[in-house]
């Protein structure tokens, strides 16, 4: 059984995950509309598109949290819409995802709430989980905040504090959905160089939902657009890059007289 | 268009109304299995039955006890002239034990702790907390439901003795204090009746109605949608359920345990 299996080490370039035709539709709404795409290991994909397009929910798939209506989903060699409870959480246990609005338990303190998966599924000693808890709070630049509430940070903290709580178990994919979404320029800069330096120093792989045009271009190996539930374009940064214009002029160059880019 | 109408007064609330049910009850099922299923969550557990013990507490003193004495003056309204002064207690203690201390216990445990269950669990699923511990493989029914689950189930037949000691006390000022009782006979009149079968009765029946709060509440509070708006509706629905529901319960259970043949 292929759930049985050690969850092996996966070499920079090779596919990591795999979509097949998936779709999903609430009631009468069709969110994805048959997506195929191949995300590589080792590498930074980046979604980018407008909101209301269903990347939260392509995200969402990837994690096991919804089941497509049809199509395959392959994640570390599972077939994620096929996995009873107790696979799905052993794969989870290599997957930390970082919610758009941090998600983080409000009645509990930034270090319950970073130090949340590291007590429910290691055996780190208390002292051990704190060192580590210190650690991922300092990769996202904000060491000693440990006792703060979350309710007293900022969204912008919140959703870092999301990420470091992401970060805790060392996960092999990293997923974040729109990181830097609502926050100044200057943190958009500096969450966008914190991937960067974690794919570079930690080998990770990373998942980044994103309606950041600039940003995606910083820090993107490949890129894909999503819109109204279909994948547009999925590539290389710089081939997607390249047709820049093309589908600036589509999506992103009406922002002022059209509905279509929301938040 | 009276077909119109009524499937739509009719046909579609039955409906509804058998589609919620029968929801409740497997979410009930789902969470009794998960029970029995490791990991058991005991420092949430504790968390919990503290936070419904120190809730709680005050409400139910305060109403059980006012409740004491009301029913010690209308109990001699009826008995004093009669000539039988000395029933008093025995008719007291009877109701109080046998109906008044479970359900006026558990409508204040429905009031306090059911509400803010169905809330506070609203709230989570509305910031998506439940989507992330699901994420980060800590099953959300175990980690946030079980422990609310057994804290009612603990707390409400403890609240429940207590509230009937706190009851009693309350009808024996007012009998012997204001009233002018004799002390000897209130307190030699409270065993004529009664029997341990009773105290067993009403504390089956505050676990009872400790779980039907645990399941309504914590149902509504899980499965909420629609933002802010929808917490509040869950919070003030989960509230009038469990109080009809227990109540209507509890016309059966008292048939079942007490029925004179
Ligand atoms: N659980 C759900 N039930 C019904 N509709 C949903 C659900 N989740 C998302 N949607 C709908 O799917 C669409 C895409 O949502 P989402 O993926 O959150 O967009 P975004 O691209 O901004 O992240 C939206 O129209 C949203 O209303
Ligand atoms: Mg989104």
């Amino acid at each position: 059984m292929a759930s049985k299996e050690e969850f092996r080490k996966y070499e920079t370039g090779e596919p990591i995950v795999t979509v097949r035709n998936l779709s999903k539709s609430f009631g009468s709404l069709r969110v994805l509309k048959d997506l195929n795409c191949d995300i590589k290991a080792g590498e930074t994909t980046v979604f980018l598109g407008p909101s209301g397009t269903g990347k939260s929910v392509f995200i969402k798939h990837i994690v096991g949290l919804l089941k497509p209506d049809e199509g395959e989903l392959e994640v570390m060699g599972r077939n994620v819409p096929t996995l009873g409870e107790r696979e799905l959480y052993e794969l989870r246990k290599h997957l930390g995802l970082a919610f758009q609005l941090g998600a983080l338990f409000d009645s509990l303190n930034v270090y319950d709430n970073v130090s949340f998966p590291l007590s429910h599924h290691t055996r780190m000693r208390q002292k051990e989980i704190k060192s580590r808890v210190a650690e991922v709070l300092e990769l996202v630049g904000l060491p000693g905040t440990e006792n703060k509430l979350t309710t007293e940070l900022s969204t912008g903290q919140q959703k870092r504090v999301g990420l470091a709580r992401a970060l805790a178990l060392n996960p092999t994919i990293v997923l974040f959905d729109e990181p830097t979404t609502g926050l100044d320029p200057i943190l958009c800069t500096t969450i966008d160089e914190l991937i960067l330096k974690l794919k570079t120093e930690l080998g990770k792989t990373f998942i980044v939902i994103s309606h950041d045009i600039e940003g995606t271009w910083n820090m993107a190996d490949q890129v894909g657009v999503l819109y109204q539930g279909t994948l547009l374009r999925y590539g290389r940064n710089a081939d997607v890059r390249r047709d820049d214009n093309i589908f600036l002029k589509q999506f992103f160059g009406r922002t002022e007289d059209g509905p279509m880019i929301g938040v | 268009m009276v077909l119109g109408m009524i499937d739509k007064y009719v046909v579609q609330p039955v409906y509804n109304f058998f589609d919620e049910v029968g929801r409740i009850v497997l979410f009930a099922m789902e969470a009794i299995t998960l029970l029995f299923r490791p990991p058991l969550f005991w420092r949430e557990i504790l968390t919990e039955s503290h936070h419904v013990a120190t809730t709680c507490i005050i409400p139910v003193v305060c109403t059980v006890a006012p409740i004491g004495c009301i029913l010690a003056i209308q109990a001699l309204n009826i008995l004093r002239p009669l000539g039988v002064e000395k029933l008093m207690s025995s008719m007291v203690v009877i109701i109080m034990v046998r109906e008044l201390s479970p359900a006026m216990t558990s409508i204040m445990i429905a009031a306090q702790a059911g509400t803010s269950m169905a809330a506070e669990l609203g709230t989570m699923r509305v910031k998506e907390e439940i989507e992330a511990q699901d994420v980060m493989a800590v099953n959300p029914i175990q980690y946030l439901v079980i422990p609310r689950f057994i804290a009612l189930f603990i707390m409400c037949p403890i609240l429940t003795v207590i509230a009937f000691f706190v009851g009693m006390a309350g009808s024996y000022v007012i009998s012997v204090y204001v009233e002018g009782v004799n002390k000897g006979a209130f307190l030699t009149g409270l065993w004529t009746y009664l029997e341990m079968y009773d105290v067993g009765g009403a504390i089956f029946k505050s676990c009872v109605f400790g779980l039907v709060v645990a399941v309504i509440s914590c149902y509504k509070g899980f499965y909420v949608t629609g933002g802010a708006a929808g917490v509040g509706r869950a919070a003030n629905d989960a509230v009038v359920i469990c109080i009809t529901t227990f109540l209507i319960l509890n016309y059966f259970l008292t048939s079942i345990l007490w029925i004179t043949m």
